[in-house]
């Protein structure tokens, strides 16, 4: 039986405050619940902006699940624990 | 409705959701920056919180940072250069930047923000309260929503030259002055300093302040609170291994809550030591003559009060003894107490006698006696003139005196006083203090060997001092 694995993109605008706080939140986060069973990419819109178009993000930071499906959508700073379970793992 | 329906109601009903919230996170702030596909791609729009770290960094510098439009109106001011204008900074905002330049010449926005990033340039700035300031100006162009303004930079020169000035007397300070950071790292150090300790400026700044000190607990002690505020002598070490005594003022700058460093001044204790040391030694070598001189003087007074038969003859004699020792005592000092020339001390105890008509012959080579033996050679010669004077050679007017000296094979000093031509000589019926002077006293003193001739055609006196007394001769 194939192991689930979850597919999430955080999409930060460099350093800024509220980027710095959601790569550490969902770092945390996939590190605790996860165990590795994930794949995270992080995507600075600065360095890339035209990432964003194709996957529909209109604000920075915003956390993507691709995997499982459906696609699920989280914006902010990723701090609210339990909309952060609720968008990665239900 | 078709399951097909169903889910794509699911579907929209998940992404208004996600709609919602984003908008919502917009709304409280949750977010740093929006993309918003532009005409030539997406662009990233930096939200407000994104550059507090930026405006904050402009708010707290120590310049002058402004934003001017191209007429000079003050579209932005941070607190520093509200603090250089005394002006409140939220009523900077809109005010004319050229009505605060003071000179008129000065007061025109095209000479100020002149090419791509001007040169920059002196000028004064009247604040609210009169005051002239006087300030550096430099500037950039800024466009901001396809609007020219400038960016300008106003350095407060009156700081500078403050601290330049407080530089110029550090560095020109005879006394040591650094400073160290809180973790006791040298941070600055003067051309005293360098003097003082040997090291120059690159060997010292960024090494610890341990290693001016004999042991790192005194290195350590010098952030302690007692040392804080406070002069204190200690032991420290130079480059070459030597230890110095110095005097430490130690002084913390920066606010008291987050100190930025630690002042010290250090001077030199090495010479004053020394010297209170020789004023130590001089107090007390002048304690033990002053006893010996008191005793000496003790032990006249109480033979010339034994010999006295009036109250008038003791003071008479008396004084006379005493100018007699003064005399050999300030010849003394005028050799710092070390040595006397026979010749000035036989000089100075026989020139009172000498008049009109008195023979007196001196001869001898150049010598020089110790403070002892001019002491009491000066006193018996004194003792010798004045019984010559009352019943000796210088009693009559043809009589003569000589005085003749000489250095023996081995250095002894012999001297001789001899009388001629005065009254028949017959030896003294009793021994007054001059005689026992003369002949005792001065022969214990100096372990010297004394002979008193009495030959009836003149007194004969001869002395012959150890070599140990006659320190210099030539």
């Amino acid at each position: 039986m194939a192991t689930l694995r979850y597919g999430l993109t955080l999409f930060v605008t460099g350093a800024t405050p509220r980027s710095v706080l959601a790569v550490e939140n969902v770092q945390a986060f996939c590190g605790r619940e996860l165990e590795g069973s994930y794949d995270l990419e992080i995507v600075d819109l600065y360095e890339d902006p035209s990432r964003a178009q194709p996957a529909n993000v209109i604000v920075a930071p915003t956390l993507i699940r691709y995997e499982p499906k459906p696609v699920k959508l989280l914006v902010g700073d990723m701090s609210d624990t339990q909309r952060l379970h609720s968008t990665i793992m239900a | 409705m078709s399951s097909r329906e169903h889910a794509e109601l699911e579907r929209l009903r998940r992404e208004l959701a996600e709609a919602e919230d984003a908008l919502s996170a917009i709304r409280t702030g949750e977010i740093d920056a929006i993309v918003v596909q532009g005409s030539t791609g997406p662009v990233v729009y930096t939200l407000k919180t994104a550059d507090t770290p930026y405006r904050l960094l402009v708010e707290q510098m120590r310049e002058g940072a402004l934003t001017v439009s191209a007429e000079g109106t003050i579209i932005y001011a941070n607190a520093a250069f509200a603090r250089m204008v005394e002006h409140p900074a939220e009523r900077l905002r809109g005010a004319d930047l050229m009505e605060m330049i003071a000179d008129a010449p000065d007061r025109q926005a095209s000479r100020l923000f002149t090419g791509p990033v001007s040169a920059g340039r002196d000028i004064r700035l009247r604040t609210s309260s009169g005051a002239l300031r006087n300030v550096y100006l430099s500037s950039a162009p800024l466009t901001i929503d396809d609007k020219q303004v400038h960016c300008v930079i106003a350095i407060d020169l009156t700081r500078q030259e403050l601290r330049r000035r407080h530089e110029a007397i550090v560095n020109s300070s005879a006394d040591a002055i650094y400073s160290l950071d809180p973790n006791r790292t040298i941070t600055t150090w003067n051309q005293a300093a360098e003097r003082l300790y040997g090291y120059a400026p690159d060997e010292v700044i960024g090494r610890k302040v341990d290693m001016l000190f004999a042991t790192q607990s005194l290195g350590s002690d010098i952030c302690s609170e007692s040392f804080a505020q406070s002069q204190r002598e200690t032991v420290q070490i130079t480059k070459s291994g030597k230890r110095i005594d110095v005097a430490i003022s130690v002084a913390t700058f920066g606010d008291a809550d987050v100190p930025e460093g630690i002042a010290i001044i250090a001077r030199d204790m090495s010479d004053r030591n020394k010297a209170q040391d020789h004023i130590k030694f001089l107090l007390k070598e002048s304690s033990h003559r002053s006893k010996n001189l008191l005793s000496v003087i003790q032990v006249i007074a109480s033979q010339t009060a034994r010999a006295a038969d009036t109250v008038d003859q003791f003071q008479s004699r008396f004084g006379q003894r005493l100018r007699s020792m003064a005399l050999s005592h300030d010849l003394l000092v005028s050799e710092d107490w070390k040595r006397a020339s026979l010749l000035d001390l036989v000089r100075l105890q026989l020139e009172p006698f000498a008049g009109p008509g008195l023979l007196l012959k001196i001869e001898g080579p150049s010598v020089y006696i110790s403070p002892e033996a001019a002491q009491h050679i000066g006193l018996a010669l004194h003792e010798l003139a004045t019984n010559a004077s009352k019943y000796g050679a210088w009693s009559v007017p043809a009589g003569e005196v000589s005085v003749n000296w000489k250095v023996l094979t081995g250095g002894d000093l012999h001297l001789s006083w001899r009388e001629r031509n005065g009254p028949r000589v017959e030896p003294p019926s009793h021994k007054g203090f001059g005689s026992t002077l003369t002949e005792y006293v001065i022969e214990q003193a100096l372990e010297a060997r004394v002979a008193m001739d009495y030959s009836p055609d003149g007194l004969t006196w001869t002395i012959e001092v150890p070599a140990h007394y006659v320190p210099e001769t030539s």
